[in-house]
C-alpha cells in the first residue's frame, strides 16, 4: 500500500504537471502555477491510496498540517508564481504563516496549555520564515536544483525516522508527499530542458519559476511534519533539528561559493555533488539512529530485534557497602552487546540514591541475580533477562554470566 | 400550634437524614484501578491500566436520580508493564495523549438496580465523545480507617473505531477494548 501510495502520488503530479504545463506553455506564469496544482493533485491521490486523508473538521496536528498549513502556504506559492502580488506582500504573507504555523499544529494539545513555550515557537517561527523565504528567493534567482531534490530525501528520512519512533501513520503521511513532489519536480526539469531554462521563467529571466514554488512546498511540508513528528511523535529533538538544517546545507555552501571569486574553493562549494554530500550525512546519521532506537525498543514489541538488542536495557541494583547507597540505582547498558561478556558503564550515570550521590571510587560489593533485578524501575519492566542470569561489577566494569 | 406537627416532622426528617445532601464521595486512588484489555492477534489478551485516575461521585440514596459520577483519566498514565509498548500507546497512532490528555467519563442519568445503579453518560476519549450506559454494580457504604467508604465495580465494551482511533493500526490489536473500573470513594 505504501509504494503503490508513492507511486501514485509520483504518477498523479508528474502526469497532472504536464498536462498543466503543456496546457499553458505560452504563459509561463500559469505553467509554474500547474506544477503547484499538480503537486496538490499528487498529495491528494497519495494519501488517498495510503487511506490516510485527514478528517474534517481538523483534531490532530497531522490534520491540520494537511488541511490548514500546506494548503494556506501552497496558495501563497501559487500566489507568487502567478504574479498576482508583490514582493513584499508575499513576505509579509510568509512571515504570518510561519508565525502561526507551531501554535495552529499544536493547537488544543498539552503543549499550548498555560500559554505553551513562547520563545521556542517564536524561535521556530523566525527559523521557518528565514529558510522559507531566504531558501525560495537563492532557488528562484539561481534555479538550483539541488535543495528541491535533497529536501525530497528529507521528507522520506523524516517520514522513515517518525514511523521508527512508533508513530506509524505520521511517518507514512511523508512518502506520498515526498513522492508527489518528486513527480512535480521531474515535470518542473523536463519542462525546463525543453523551453531551454526553469519551467515558467520568462525571458527576461526574473519571472518566478515553478521550481521556487515546489522548492517551498517542500520545505513547508518538511517543516510541518518535522514539529509534528516532533511534539505529537517520539522524533528527537536533535533528528528533528539534523532534519530541518538538511536544505540549509544544500544551498548556503551555494550562496557562500557564488559571493566568492573565481577559485577552486568557490567550485566546490557550488558543486551538486558537493552539497549532496554534506546534506546527506546528517540525514544518513538520523536513520541510523532512529534504526538503533527501533531495535531497542518496537523492534522488540514486534519480534524483528537482532538477539543482542534484547539484553541491552537492563535494569538492575547496586548493592554498595555504604548503607545510605543500597537503594535503587537503575542504568542502562548503553548499546554494547552484553551475551555473557563485559560492558562498560559509565559509573557516574547512575547513582543518584535517595538524594545522596555516591562517591567515584565506591566499591560495588556484590551481584544481584537478573531475577531480583528487572522490574525494579516502571520504565524497565518487561525487560528481555533470563532469571538465571547474573550482572555484577568487576574491577569497575559489569559483568553478566550464568 | 398548627406549626408543631411541621417543625415535629422536620426535626424527625433530619434525624433519621431524609433531608441530607447527596454524599459527596473523592475517588481513591490507593485502592482503585482503571484497566483495559484488548485481543492481540485474535489469540490473547493485552491487558494494562492507567496509573493517573480523579474523580468524584455523588450519591443521593433517596433519589438517585441526583446522582452523579465522574472520571477523569490521564492519558498518558498508560501502563502495559512494558515501556516501549506504553511509549507507542503514547503517540497518536493510539491515544495520542499530547493531544487529548484526558479519558472523561461524565454522567447524565442514574437509576437504581437491585444490585448497584444503571448509569448513563457521555465518555470522552480522543477527543470524541459518545454516550454510554454502564452498570455500577455496588454502592454499599461502610466506615473503616476514618473514613466512609464506598465501592463500584463495571465493565464498559468500547470500539476504538467509535472514537476515531488510526484505522490503519486497528488489526493485530483488536477494535474493541474492555475497560474494567473498579474504584474505591471516601469521604470523611
Amino acid at each position: 500500500m505504501v509504494v503503490r501510495a508513492v507511486l501514485g502520488a509520483f504518477a498523479v503530479a508528474a502526469a497532472l504537471g504536464a498536462v498543466g504545463a503543456g496546457m499553458s506553455r505560452r504563459e509561463p506564469a500559469l505553467a509554474s502555477v500547474a506544477v503547484i496544482v499538480a503537486f496538490v493533485w499528487g498529495v491528494v491521490a497519495g494519501l488517498f491510496l495510503l487511506r490516510a486523508l485527514p478528517s474534517l473538521p481538523p483534531t490532530t496536528a497531522l490534520d491540520r498540517f494537511l488541511v490548514i498549513l500546506l494548503p494556506v502556504a501552497l496558495a501563497i506559492e501559487a500566489e507568487a508564481a502567478a504574479h498576482w502580488l508583490g514582493g513584499f506582500w508575499l513576505t509579509a504573507e510568509r512571515g504570518c504563516v510561519a508565525l502561526v504555523a507551531v501554535p495552529v499544529l499544536l493547537h488544543g494539545s498539552v503543549w499550548l496549555e498555560g500559554g505553551g513555550p513562547a520563545l521556542a515557537i517564536l524561535a521556530a517561527a523566525i527559523f521557518f520564515w528565514a529558510s522559507w523565504e531566504g531558501i525560495t528567493g537563492e532557488v528562484r534567482d539561481s534555479d538550483d536544483r539541488v535543495v528541491a531534490g535533497v529536501t525530497v530525501l528529507a521528507l522520506v528520512v523524516a517520514g522513515l525516522a517518525i514511523a521508527m519512533a512508533g508513530w506509524l501513520k505520521g511517518g507514512l503521511v511523508a512518502l506520498p508527499l515526498a513522492g508527489a513532489l518528486a513527480g512535480a519536480l521531474a515535470v518542473e526539469w523536463a519542462g525546463s530542458r525543453a523551453a531551454g531554462g526553469s519551467l515558467g521563467r520568462d525571458g527576461g529571466g526574473h519571472a518566478p519559476s515553478g521550481l521556487a514554488g515546489l522548492t517551498a512546498a517542500g520545505l513547508v511540508a518538511l517543516f510541518g511534519l518535522v514539529v509534528v513528528g516532533r511534539c505529537f511523535g517520539r522524533l528527537s529533538s536533535a533528528a528533528a533539528l539534523l532534519i530541518l538544517l538538511v536544505p540549509l546545507l544544500a544551498v548556503v555552501p551555494a550562496a557562500i561559493g557564488r559571493g566568492l571569486p573565481v577559485s577552486a574553493a568557490g567550485r566546490l562549494l557550488c558543486s551538486a555533488s558537493y552539497r549532496i554530500f554534506l546534506a546527506v550525512v546528517p540525514l544518513v546519521i538520523v536513520l541510523w539512529g532512529a534504526k538503533a532506537d527501533f531495535d531497542t525498543r518496537l523492534g522488540r514489541l514486534l519480534g524483528a530485534a537482532p538477539a543482542a538488542a534484547r539484553h541491552r536495557l537492563v535494569s538492575a541494583r547496586l548493592v554498595s557497602p555504604r548503607p545510605e547507597l543500597q537503594a535503587v540505582p537503575a542504568f542502562e547498558f548503553g548499546r554494547d552487546r552484553l551475551g555473557g561478556e563485559v560492558a562498560s558503564v559509565e559509573r557516574g550515570d547512575v547513582w543518584n540514591v535517595g538524594g545522596k550521590q555516591a562517591a567515584e571510587n565506591d566499591p560495588p560489593a556484590r551481584c544481584e541475580t537478573a531475577a531480583e533485578l528487572v522490574g525494579m524501575r516502571p520504565e524497565h519492566r518487561g525487560d528481555d533477562v533470563g532469571e538465571d542470569e547474573v550482572v555484577g561489577w568487576l574491577d569497575g566494569k559489569l559483568v553478566k554470566g550464568g | 400550634m398548627p406549626r408543631l406537627p411541621a417543625l415535629f416532622a422536620i426535626v424527625l426528617a433530619l434525624a433519621t437524614g431524609s433531608l441530607r445532601a447527596a454524599d459527596d464521595y473523592d475517588y481513591d486512588l490507593v485502592h482503585s484501578s482503571v484497566g483495559f484489555k484488548a485481543r492481540f492477534l485474535d489469540i490473547s489478551w493485552i491487558q494494562g491500566r492507567f496509573n493517573d485516575v480523579s474523580g468524584k461521585f455523588s450519591l443521593d440514596r433517596q433519589d438517585p436520580s441526583k446522582s452523579t459520577f465522574s472520571l477523569t483519566i490521564k492519558a498518558d498514565s498508560v501502563d502495559t508493564a512494558n515501556a516501549a509498548r506504553d511509549e507507542h500507546l503514547r503517540q497518536p497512532d493510539y491515544f495520542d495523549t499530547k493531544q487529548f490528555p484526558t479519558i472523561e467519563f461524565r454522567s447524565t442519568a442514574v437509576k437504581a438496580i437491585p444490585d448497584g445503579y444503571e448509569v448513563t453518560g457521555n465518555f470522552t476519549m480522543h477527543g470524541v465523545t459518545q454516550p454510554v450506559t454502564i452498570k455500577l454494580v455496588g454502592g454499599k457504604e461502610i466506615e473503616a480507617m476514618g473514613k466512609k467508604r464506598v465501592g463500584f465495580g463495571t465493565e464498559l465494551k468500547l470500539k476504538r473505531s467509535d472514537f476515531n482511533f488510526d484505522k490503519g493500526q486497528i488489526g493485530n490489536i483488536g477494535d474493541e477494548a474492555i475497560i474494567i473500573i473498579d474504584c474505591a470513594g471516601q469521604r470523611d
